[in-house]
This record gives C-alpha cells, sequence and structure tokens, in this order.
C-alpha cells in the first residue's frame, strides 16, 4: 500500500476508506437492515455509504427482498387453530382453579 | 390478584396475541399437530403465570413460555425435528400476475427452506424477520445471549439464500 494512503484527501486515502467502508458495510449489512446498528452515527455512516456504492447496495437489497419474503411466507395464520385456541382462552378462567 | 383481575389481564394481554403465538408454536414445531398442542399448554401456563407476568412484552413472554415448553417436548420425546407437513398456503396479497407467479414461486421454495431449518434458527426467523422483534427482545424470549440471535439470523438467512438460488429473489439470477 502506497504511503499515500495514510494521507487524507489524497486519492489512495480516499480508496483506502471507502474499501474499508465497504468491508464493515458488508459484515454489518444485516444489522443495517434490521436497523439494530448499536450506534446511531455509524448507522448513518454506514447508510450514507450504501447509498453511494452500488455493490453495498446491491447487498442491502438483496438482504431486504429475503426479508420481506420471509416475512411473507412465515406469517401463515391458521385461521382453524386459532379459532380453537381462542375457544380454549375463552374457557380457562372457568375451568382452571 | 382477584379471579376477575386475572381474566381481565388475561383477556388484555394473552388473547389478542393468540394469532402470535401460533405462528410461534409452528415454528417451534415439526406439524400442525404438534404446535397446537403446544400452543395449547402456553396458553394455559400463561394463565397460570399470568400473577407473576408484570405486564410488558407479552409477545415475548409468551414466545419464553412457548420455547421452554418446547424444549421439554423435545426432550421428554427425544424426537429429531424434521418436518412432517408443510405450512398451508396463503393469499399473496399483490395484483400484478407476473409478481403473484415469481412471488408464488419464491415462497414455495422458502416455505420449504424455512420448514428445513434447524429449529433454533427457525425459530429466531420467525420472531425476528416475521414478528418483528428486535433482537434484544427475540434474546430474552429464547432465553440466548444477543450474539447468538444474531449468529443464528445469519447463518439462516445464508441458507435461505442458498435456498432462493436461481429463482427471482436470487439478484444474481435476474436478466
Amino acid at each position: 500500500m502506497s504511503w499515500l494512503a495514510h494521507v487524507p484527501g489524497t486519492g489512495a486515502w480516499n480508496r483506502r476508506r471507502l474499501h474499508r467502508l465497504c468491508r464493515e458495510t458488508l459484515d454489518r449489512i444485516q444489522e443495517l437492515v434490521d436497523e439494530e446498528v448499536p450506534s446511531p452515527r455509524r448507522a448513518a455512516v454506514l447508510l450514507e455509504h450504501v447509498r453511494d456504492c452500488p455493490p453495498c447496495a446491491r447487498e442491502a437489497d438483496a438482504v431486504r427482498e429475503l426479508k420481506d419474503a420471509i416475512r411473507r411466507t412465515g406469517c401463515v395464520d391458521d385461521p382453524g387453530m386459532v379459532a380453537r385456541l381462542t375457544e380454549l382462552a375463552e374457557r380457562l378462567p372457568d375451568s382452571e382453579p | 390478584m382477584g379471579e376477575d383481575e386475572t381474566k381481565r389481564r388475561f383477556q388484555d394481554l394473552v388473547v389478542p396475541e393468540i394469532p402470535f403465538l401460533a405462528r410461534v408454536a409452528r415454528s417451534m414445531s415439526t406439524s400442525p399437530a404438534q404446535a397446537e398442542d403446544l400452543a395449547q399448554e402456553t396458553l394455559l401456563k400463561a394463565f397460570r403465570a399470568l400473577d407473576s407476568f408484570d405486564g410488558r412484552h407479552p409477545r415475548a413472554w409468551l414466545a419464553r413460555i412457548a420455547r421452554n415448553a418446547a424444549i421439554n417436548r423435545d426432550r421428554r420425546a427425544r424426537e429429531v425435528p424434521v418436518p412432517e407437513e408443510k405450512l398451508q398456503s396463503q393469499a399473496l396479497g399483490v395484483d400484478d400476475p407476473a409478481t403473484i407467479v415469481l412471488d408464488a414461486e419464491i415462497d414455495g421454495v422458502l416455505r420449504d427452506a424455512l420448514d428445513d431449518l434447524p429449529p433454533a434458527f427457525r425459530e429466531v426467523v420467525q420472531l425476528v424477520d416475521v414478528e418483528e422483534m428486535r433482537y434484544q427482545e427475540a434474546a430474552e424470549a429464547l432465553g440466548v445471549p444477543v450474539g447468538t440471535v444474531m449468529s443464528r439470523l445469519h447463518r439462516a438467512r445464508r441458507r435461505l439464500r442458498e435456498a432462493v438460488r436461481g429463482t427471482h429473489l436470487d439478484r444474481e439470477a435476474r436478466p
């Protein structure tokens, strides 16, 4: 790595910073999509990076789309079961000593 | 706590969460019948433990009761949880016919992949992705550290992404 990569404002410094941001974003992509990054300031930095970085944006979109699909698939109510449980819940207070 | 107060709290805190309880019990079980038994047991235990419940986060509380009951059930039965039946299909709620077909394909693949996940992974996905719990809430509900929730979630999603590879949900497979 060129010593210029350690001098703020140089092209090499910008590339190094971008590379580190990409790595951090990809490491924390799950927390980012789940809005669980503990520090709001860090989350803002990473989100800004995602807006400007197509590969990171693609990864974030992929996780988001998967999450949406899981929600759609997993949010299946079984009306029969819910009705039977509701009926049980209504009987419980009278049947329990 | 008086009898009427217990009844009122049960109606206010537990009964509205019955659909949630049914879904979570399903994620912790290998068949609809087993899920219903688990949900019934959870309801009964919740009613009996209502006096000691502080009223905060009823979903996390119910999920924790269900989780403990599921652990005891599996311990008793020494089961290897292999899915016996698939979840019923549901209306998709979107209008575009092409989207309906694509979503139906993905939902089918995902449903199978979700059923094939190890129970510990499936529970976390159910609580965080489907029920939209925070990591902390899910951790409390499952009695595990937040880091465990995160790693299980990460590994579960990685498996699910593998499962949808080649479908419309796989961005690399899109034209």
